[in-house]
């Protein structure tokens, strides 16, 4: 969520002259994410997402104080300033390390209007809301507690105009005082994550300024044999992961759905964040996470490029193969 | 002329010479009784031939053979085109493939989770990686 929705969101509340969500200037967004690090509260949060037609749902416990995020629902996440670490069967793992620096924001896309309103209680508390529409489409509800600025709830759309996810306080208590924090994680594994920029990628890496829809870059990290390149539209945030190699069908998830990506075939199914969208294109396999509507990442997916060698006898040799996976069945 | 006639001799038979070659042929055959003598018998052997009395082909012959060289067509392009597929084959396989890749769909989605946590706000991201769900294969 970019700054510049912040300001629109902003500056619509200061035209509608309802209480403002924050002190002029500041971004929405960027003030819940203070609020949720520095605002102690603890509450039960509740999600609901449209997995391919089913609804589901899970509940969780939130607990902030001290700085230290915590979550805790079939498997508990931390947050500690910019450091996130999750809890998995070898015990508590860094997903992202402290000390990269804090990720930019873009723009905007076009196409994209934010209108701030008065919002209902949420949890007991009272909220302004941030429309987000891209055309006539609504996109997104932000509810913005009014006093801290804590997001209550977020509401996200399809293309359709149907929700597709919702994360809610069912129960929250904002206190005055500092309580003790949750006790930080010791000894967490750490992550083998470097950043890098375009420039000193490997050449058999890509990751383009900017994607189809709107979305640009905003970091590029490798995660061992993996590449991974973050993108924003200012709404949804995006991650394409580019691994070397051929894709290896048997081993994807099952109740995957296929997509057509024009020349090539990809997968897709539903995780309680988003979408994620596989596919082989050239000499890699492509992996889209991301909680945009899923037109989004089939239209971003096709636009990113892909690494075929030029030679005759490669063509030659990809041609046979997929006629030889054709006859197999394969596609 | 200063040989025997030879191969000349049917052409003569068959009136295909020019008439001065034929005069000149029938000058040498004068002087020649090796080529006289083989003219009357190339000549009765042809007459003996075309007085021989007509035979019909046995009944089905020429289906027979129609029908053989359609199986020959069929075998043909059943070589060709298992030809091509095995020269398809190993086009194909010629070369080591790329490594099969397996996306561990997990441990992406959770890596994705943590960078838009950073990027964006922490509290709605982190909530659905603290609801994973696994991705049976």
């Amino acid at each position: 969520m970019t700054k510049a929705l912040v300001a629109g969101a902003v500056a619509a509340a200061v035209l509608m002259g309802g209480p403002s969500l924050a002190t002029a200037g500041d971004d929405p967004v960027e003030q819940a994410r203070k609020a949720a690090e520095t605002t102690p509260f603890s509450g039960r949060v509740v999600i609901t997402w449209n997995d391919d037609g089913v609804v589901r749902e899970a509940q969780l416990d939130v607990e902030s104080a001290g700085g230290v995020l915590s979550v805790r629902g079939t498997r508990s996440v931390m947050a500690l300033q910019q450091e996130r670490l999750v809890h998995g069967q070898a015990g508590w793992e860094v997903l992202w390390p402290s000390g990269l620096g804090p990720v930019g924001h873009p723009g905007l896309a076009s196409g994209y209007a934010v209108d701030s309103i008065a919002g209902p209680a949420v949890a007991g508390y009272p909220t302004r809301v941030a429309e987000v529409r891209k055309g006539a489409v609504l996109r997104e509800l932000l509810f913005f507690e009014q006093r801290s600025g804590l997001l209550l709830r977020r509401d996200q759309y399809g293309e359709d105009g149907d929700l597709e996810r919702r994360v809610e306080f069912q129960t929250l208590a904002i206190y005055e005082s500092a309580a003790a924090p949750p006790p930080a994680p010791r000894g967490a594994r750490p992550l083998a994550l470097r950043p890098t920029s375009a420039s000193s990628l490997p050449s058999s890496f890509d990751a383009p300024g900017s994607l189809a829809q709107g979305y640009r870059r905003l970091g590029i990290y490798l995660r061992g044999g993996v590449l991974q390149a973050l993108y924003s539209d200012g709404v949804y945030e995006l991650s394409l992961f580019e691994q070397r190699g051929r894709l290896d069908r048997d081993q994807l998830p099952a109740h995957t759905g296929a997509v057509s990506l024009g020349r090539e075939r990809g997968w897709s199914f539903a995780w309680p964040g988003g979408q994620v969208l596989i596919w082989h294109a050239g000499s890699s396999v492509y992996t889209l996470v991301g909680d945009a509507p899923s037109g989004d990442l089939v239209a971003v997916a096709r636009s990113v490029p892909s690494h075929t060698p030029g030679s005759l006898v490669h063509k030659l040799r990809q041609a046979c193969r997929g006629l030889v996976e054709a006859f197999r069945g394969d596609f | 002329m200063t040989d025997h006639l030879g191969d000349l001799l049917s052409a003569l038979l068959d009136g295909e010479m020019a008439p001065w070659q034929a005069d000149a042929a029938r000058v040498h055959m004068a002087s020649c009784p090796a080529c006289a003598t083989e003219l009357d018998a190339v000549g009765g052997a042809r007459s003996w031939v075309r007085g021989l009395p007509p035979v019909d082909p046995p009944f089905g012959l020429y289906e027979r053979m129609l029908r053989s060289r359609h199986r020959w067509a069929r075998a043909g392009v059943a070589a060709l085109t298992a030809g091509a597929a095995v020269s398809i084959g190993m086009v194909a396989f010629s070369s080591p493939r790329e490594a099969p890749v397996s996306p561990p769909v997990a441990r992406l989605v959770d890596a994705h989770t943590a960078t838009a946590s950073v990027a964006g706000d922490p509290l709605s991201q982190l909530v659905p990686a603290a609801t994973p769900v696994s991705f049976p294969r």
